[in-house]
């Protein structure tokens, strides 16, 4: 079981970063061009994998004309076009970054002369290049991942290592169930970022689970499933309770892969920097729901340790995803993490005092802005 | 110098029964190709007589230890291979897709699933009471290795010299091992005067004499009844679907979609087979000394990483399947073992055979299911990473399931639990 975290280590993505995003194209956007070119060509921030068709192109009088399933070569993205008539086209793509984060776009260019938009369109509205009740599925889905985190492996360390009392131990059950509503309401939050229309659609689907989101959603339901099958262990095994910090140290680095990448940084070091957030959370969360059922002494010090890991980790992470301060008040991003800061305030301020219930819920609370702030485009 | 005990004498001859009518069942794998270039019927319509043959190869299971209580391990073993080879040379004159389902599936299956792994469980608990683990885990090693080591040679019989010899072939080594079955083969220990291989006086179990089908049926019941046989059949379910059902039926097709030549990948299966039964045996002598449930929960919980890793594995060509095959394949039937002692410590060596029966056709369902649902997978997804996916996730499920299993009737405890009793 030790092993588990060096594994998962050596599964990871070569080059995780932030959700992709268009920074070029052929044709151009809004180009007037004399004739039909043979193909569409997509360039972004980073390399892509399509989603689906990856590319649709609509003809002037809305019918499909792209052929088949985008292919990918590094940022670059093409598509074969087949009819030719003239008017204007409308290009949308829908790809996954290598952090398995969903995102979809629109343009459009004409031949010949301009003409109303045909297409079905992506209806406006994206928050963070996805569709609005995508983002709202996704924090969702992340927001359970978190406190099914916590509860599942903060709790059980909690009642293993620091209070020796294995009452809160049902929290980890609780987790465990929480983790498995969290995922598939993940997938549903992939299929529905790119069209809503399509979240239970069997293509959709497929293509999702078929994508480096499925693995990364397979390993979660792993760790979930693995947490269960130790807890059970646990009762014949004492020495196994180790396993448990460790699997959840995997499942972090696992979370990690799917968020933001820190360009700025080595890759592993980013993936640690993050994994060590996500790990510091549980303790403290986790810890706390736990102490509400089975209080001990030592858990004040371990608390304090946590929040100051996650105070200079999250700094750290903040500063790498700013590329300059003003990005926090020009951004969605900026502005959520500009919730954040004041609830994390809040919590500290009612560890200060003491007050064990309201820290717990100013904490859920951080947990949603967090699990909101991973949904969206970081400026970097 | 001292004469072999005669229980050698009837595990060797299980042995050979086992490989030769798991070599049997798995025969319809390499006849789809010819059958579909010969006839023009679909792989759908071809995969119907597999499946059927899967299913009855783990559902006839219960019947057959029934059968066996009633009318003797030997009447029953000959009888089977009777049918197997009558089913499997009759199908040189088939020219209808329901005459396969018929003969390989239904007829086929039946007959290798009187000889499955219930014969290995009765015979390793009727014989045997000292090294019980081990030679049940050589019988079943026998069993599993026996579908993954004929593959290559039917499958070049069937390219050579045409499906018809490969079909032949199989019927006749079947008659060849009636006379080998009818000669050594004794039901019980007491018919050439011996106790059980260790046994004492204490261990003699009474003869039961039971109507067959009420005895599989009744079998069930009783499973029915008791927890621990919901938790053996599903960790089994779960076990028929990662192996034979998943791997045993799509590495191949998988690999060669991964760019690897076929020959390449059948060899990986052989592989595989060959150290199943390195970790069968092992297995079977851990099971003698270690506590059952730990033993499974390792193997499952390695199993399902080894799966999980998979889709990872073919992005790393040869030197990642390659640990994955060594995993993979140390624990392929590792699992029979101490499902078969956990069985028979719940319900009693008398309801052995039975019991493990279904347990075993839960097996076999889970493969049947896997088969075909990582097929439609397969035509679905374009790709296998979901079905590997899940089965290491199900794997892992299995996992927590067996460690869950109460302990009952004289086994010792292992390491009282250090938290009082808790709810987790
Ligand atoms: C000064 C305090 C903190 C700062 C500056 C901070 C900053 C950040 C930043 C910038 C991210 C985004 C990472 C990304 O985009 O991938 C993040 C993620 C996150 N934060 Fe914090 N954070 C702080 C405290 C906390 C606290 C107290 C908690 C919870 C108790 C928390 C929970 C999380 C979680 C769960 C994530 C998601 C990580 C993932 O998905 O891998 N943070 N934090």
């Amino acid at each position: 079981m030790a092993g588990t975290a060096g594994a998962a280590l050596a599964l990871l993505p070569v080059a995780a970063s932030a959700h992709a995003q268009l920074v070029g194209s052929s044709p151009a956007p809004g180009a007037v061009l004399a004739t039909l070119p043979a193909t569409v060509d997509l360039y972004f921030t980073e390399p892509v994998t399509p989603a689906g068709r990856g590319i649709s192109v609509y003809g002037p009088d809305g019918r499909l004309v792209s052929n088949g399933t985008a292919r990918a070569q590094g940022v670059q993205l093409t598509v074969g076009l087949g009819a030719a008539m003239d008017g204007t086209y409308a290009v949308i793509w829908t790809v996954i970054a290598a952090d398995t984060h969903p995102s979809r776009g629109e343009i459009t260019f004409s031949v010949g002369h301009s003409s109303p938009v045909r297409g079905p369109g992506l209806g406006g509205g994206d928050v963070g290049l996805v569709s609005p009740i995508g983002l709202v599925l996704q924090s969702l889905g992340r927001w359970l991942h978190f406190a099914g985190f916590a509860l599942g492996f903060g709790a059980a360390t909690y009642a293993l290592f620091v209070a020796g009392d294995p009452r809160p131990m049902r929290l980890a059950g609780a987790g465990v169930a929480l983790l498995l509503v969290a995922e598939p309401l993940a997938l549903f939050a992939q299929t529905a970022s790119f069209d809503p229309a399509q979240t239970f659609d069997g293509d959709a689907l497929t293509s999702a689970l078929a994508s480096s989101f499925g693995r990364v959603l397979g390993l979660r339901v792993a760790a979930a499933i693995l947490l269960w099958a130790v807890l059970g262990a646990l009762r014949q095994a004492p020495w196994l309770r180790w396993s448990i910090p460790a699997l959840g140290g995997a499942l972090a680095l696992v979370d990690a892969t799917a968020a933001h990448g820190t360009p700025a940084l080595p890759q592993p070091l980013g993936l640690l920097l993050n994994a060590l957030h996500v790990s510091a959370m549980g303790v403290w969360v986790g810890g706390l729901a736990a102490f509400a059922i089975a209080p001990s002494g030592g858990f004040g010090r371990v608390a304090a340790w946590s929040a100051g890991l996650l105070i200079v980790s999250g700094a750290a992470l903040a500063l790498l995803h700013f590329a300059n301060p003003l990005q926090v008040m020009t951004t969605a991003y900026g502005e959520i993490l500009l919730v954040k800061l004041p609830l994390v305030g809040a919590a500290l301020y009612l560890a200060w005092r003491a007050r064990r219930r309201w820290e717990l819920a100013a904490l859920v609370a951080v947990l949603a802005v967090a699990a909101v702030l991973v949904s969206l485009p970081p400026p970097r | 110098m001292r004469r072999i005990h005669y229980a050698w004498i009837v595990a060797a001859v299980t042995w050979f029964t086992l490989l030769a009518a798991a070599g049997f069942r798995s025969t319809p794998a390499v006849l789809i190709v010819p059958l579909q270039h010969e006839f023009g019927w679909s792989r759908a319509t071809i995969s119907i007589a597999v499946s059927i043959n899967l299913m009855l190869f783990g559902l006839f299971a219960p019947f057959a230890g029934g059968l066996m209580e009633r009318f003797g391990v030997r009447r029953v073993v000959v009888g089977a291979l009777l049918t197997v080879s009558a089913g499997s040379g009759l199908t040189v004159f088939m020219h209808q897709p329901w005459q396969l389902d018929l003969l390989w599936g239904v007829v086929v299956g039946v007959g290798t699933g009187s000889m499955a792994t219930v014969l290995a469980a009765i015979v390793a608990n009727r014989w045997f009471v000292q090294r019980r683990g081990l030679v049940l885990g050589a019988l079943t090693a026998a069993g599993a290795t026996g579908q993954l080591i004929f593959l290559p040679a039917l499958a070049w019989l069937a390219v050579n010299m045409g499906w018809r010899t490969a079909a032949l072939v199989v019927a006749s080594a079947a008659l060849l091992g009636i006379p080998l079955v009818a000669l050594f083969m004794r039901d019980r220990p007491a018919d050439v005067g011996l106790r059980a291989y260790g046994a004492t006086e204490a261990d003699e179990p009474a003869p039961p004499l039971r109507n067959p089908v009420r005895a599989a049926l009744g079998g069930l019941a009783m499973g029915a009844r008791n927890r621990n046989f919901w938790l053996l059949a599903g960790s089994f379910f779960i076990c028929g679907a990662s192996t034979n059902g998943l791997i045993g039926t799509h590495l191949i097709p998988a690999s060669i979609d991964h760019g690897m030549p076929e020959v390449t990948a059948a060899s990986m299966l052989a592989f595989i087979g060959i150290f199943d039964v390195a970790g069968t045996m092992i297995s079977g002598w851990l099971t003698d000394r270690l506590d059952s449930r730990w033993l499974l929960f390792w193997y499952y919980g390695l199993r399902g990483l080894s799966l999980l890793f998979l889709p990872y594995a073919f992005g790393m060509q040869y030197f990642g399947l390659f640990l994955f095959i060594v995993f993979y394949g140390l624990d392929w039937v590792a699992t029979v073992p101490p499902t078969v002692a956990l069985t028979a410590d719940t319900f009693g060596r008398r309801n052995l055979g039975v019991v493990y029966g279904w347990i075993f056709a839960s097996h076999q369902l889970g493969a049947a299911g896997a088969a075909f649902a990582a097929g439609a997978v397969r035509t679905y997804f374009g790709d296998y990473q979901l079905a590997f996916m899940t089965s290491g996730v199900l794997c892992l499920l299995a996992a927590g399931l067996v460690i869950r299993i109460n302990r009952t009737r004289g086994q010792e405890t292992v390491a009282a639990a250090p938290l009082p009793a808790a709810s987790y």
